[in-house]
């Protein structure tokens, strides 16, 4: 029960706290951040998959002595694999059922995406692991997974709002560099020194996540800090 | 060949798609809808990883050639339970039946270290057993480094002695399975040394060790073997019977240590005059047994055994059988000939017996 707990509680207090602190003229989209939520479970058969793929029949463990091929296992397998199938299940999400969701219900859901994957994967993956450790999984670990919901929920509002691509393409790719670079802090630094630059990291993240969470509008228009917008060229000169 | 087309295709799709995502970003006259740049996204993103992990299969390949793998192939090579032990005893769940890959991984991450002399290696290899990203936790790590240590000991790697004081330190880990795994290790030596003496007083004490092992909550598939094993040898099959039936319910694999389960299972079958479900364990053994070709192995356990029970003559019919098995008709009619003129022979094993002989009589030409 208490390793459940473990698991989870990051989870659903950093979704919670998202949800009380954007939506105050509307009401959440439950049954939208719901499939958001199937999509992160989802997301995470694929992925296993492939990091059973590299561990068994490639070179590239995660845990592998090699730092090459812990590297290398980290980059496809924490990195391109998982950031891919997170990011695409929640596209999927977003074209079949969520089109009037607006910006913030697309950040939202994708940091619904992470959480339920990050929770996935405590489940599937690290509920053996000591308490001390599973601890420091939902301060660190779990967080990393939402602000990349963040990144990407970015992106999919950037490639909607200008109707292009580049913005999917370059949020996926901030997310595998992020998220590899959390995996493999520990090749290069020694023991007492590991988890330094993975705290401060997520802590300049978490902050940069607050700021763009608490500046995405819950509707057009009704947003408490509204961003000024520069009146248009024929507008100033009429 | 199949490596080769996936290559192709994947690397197609890439290419395929970069084209089509810069024709359309520098295109000022299309206007893609969203949904277009999501597909186009998810399908560049699949080809990548594709490709990605393509490349990783074919020019990077698991390499399973290294020396720890292969010490534990050379020194199971005649005991091949001390190796599925060794890899199933981490197995969260005692039902799977394949052995995963990721736990011989495990051991394969510790592959360069001397574990005969390096006192370290046995810290790094407990540290990488228990810590992140293995299957199993500190309890289960430790007993696979009693494990390990008992396979080397049995290569004379490391002596008794020393493998013992490491598995006394290793107990305090987890108070309630210190006398667990201690008298684990334990009945692991008493067998052995039975095996080779057959003294009665190492059968009585190894009993009660089993006992003990088999009835703690820790206990595992193995523990039910060795115990109904005992209590076969110590004239008690009623008590064997449902300790047998469950270890091969909750057997993981199917090795020929499986095989040495079906095997007592028919055996206690026999010897409890069960003779449906004997002749059909009998009549099944082929499929159940891995290592057929030696098959033979089993026939010093059958006359052992018919030692042990002298009024059991069905015992006779299945030397019998095995015998008719490896092409020794001789053995085989012998074996059938002692079973028949035993009175306590029943109807059935007496019909089998029968028929099985005349298989073994020489063909008479027409």
């Amino acid at each position: 029960m208490i390793t459940a707990l473990l698991c989870c509680w990051t989870g659903l207090v950093v979704f919670l706290w998202m949800v009380q602190g954007k939506y105050y003229w509307t009401r959440p989209p439950w049954t939208i951040l719901l499939a958001f939520a199937g999509a992160g479970l989802a997301a995470s058969v694929p992925a296993m998959v492939c990091n059973w793929f590299l561990s068994e029949k490639t070179a590239f463990w995660a845990f592998d002595p090699d730092p090459f091929n812990s590297f290398a296992g980290f980059c496809i397998g924490a990195g391109v694999s998982e950031e891919l199938w997170k990011f695409g299940c929640g596209l999927i999400v977003v074209t079949v059922m969520g089109r009037d969701i607006g910006a913030a219900g697309r950040v939202l859901g994708f940091v619904t995406v992470g959480l339920a994957f990050a929770t996935v994967e405590n489940f599937s993956s690290y509920s053996g692991i000591s308490t001390p450790q599973l601890v420091a999984r939902g301060f660190i670990s779990v967080p990393m997974h939402a602000i990349m919901g963040v990144i990407q929920g970015i992106a999919v509002n950037r490639a909607s709002r200008g109707n292009v691509a580049w913005p999917l393409f370059l949020g996926y790719g901030i997310s595998i560099g992020l998220h590899t670079l959390h995996d493999t802090w520990g090749l290069f630094l020694p023991e007492p020194w590991v988890w330094l630059p993975i705290i401060v990291m997520i802590a300049v993240l978490v902050a940069w996540a607050l700021q763009a969470w608490r500046q995405v509008p819950e509707v057009l228009g009704l947003s408490r800090s509204p961003r000024r917008r520069k009146a248009p060229k024929s507008v100033q000169e009429w | 060949m199949m490596i080769l087309l996936l290559f192709a295709l994947a690397g197609m799709w890439l290419v395929a798609m970069l084209v089509w995502a810069v024709f359309t970003l520098t295109s000022h006259n299309q206007v893609p809808r969203r949904r277009e740049h999501y597909l186009r996204f998810l399908l560049t993103g699949i080809s990548l990883l594709a490709l990605l992990l393509c490349v990783s299969w074919y020019f990077f390949p698991r390499d399973y050639d290294d020396p720890l793998d292969q010490l534990f192939d050379e020194t199971t090579k005649n005991r091949p339970s001390l190796l599925e032990r060794f890899l199933a005893s981490s197995r969260p769940d005692p039902n799977r039946w394949a052995i995963p890959e990721t736990e011989r991984a495990t051991v394969r991450a510790v592959r360069k270290i001397d574990l005969a002399n390096d006192e370290a290696g046995w810290e790094l290899l407990q540290k990488q057993l228990s810590g992140i990203g293995s299957l199993s936790g500190e309890h289960i790590a430790h007993r696979q480094i009693a494990l390990a240590q008992y396979i080397m000991m049995g290569r004379a790697d490391v002596d008794s002695d020393s493998a013992w004081s490491r598995v006394r330190n290793a107990a305090p880990y987890d108070a309630s399975v210190e006398e667990y795994e201690i008298r684990r290790f334990l009945a692991d030596t008493l067998q052995t040394r039975h095996f080779e003496s057959g003294d009665a007083e190492l059968l009585a004490k190894l009993r009660e060790t089993m006992e003990f092992v088999a009835g703690h909550p820790s206990r595992n598939f193995e523990d039910q073997y060795n115990l109904a094993l005992v209590y076969l040898l110590d004239g008690e099959p009623e008590k064997a019977l449902p300790v047998i039936v469950s270890a091969d319910k909750l057997w993981p694999t199917r090795g020929s240590m499986r095989g040495n389960v079906y095997f007592i299972m028919m055996v206690v079958h026999t010897v409890l005059d069960n003779d449906k479900q004997a002749l059909s364990l009998l009549a099944g053994f082929r499929d159940n047994y891995p290592d057929w070709i030696y098959v033979e192995n089993y026939l010093p356990d059958i006359v052992d055994l018919e030692k042990i029970y002298p009024d059991k003559p069905a015992l006779a019919v299945q030397r019998g059988r095995f015998h008719q098995w490896i092409n020794d008709y001789r053995g085989a009619r012998e074996a059938y000939d002692d079973a028949m003129a035993h009175d306590d022979l029943s109807e059935s094993w007496r019909i089998a017996a029968t028929m099985w002989k005349i298989e073994t009589a020489p063909a008479v030409a027409p």
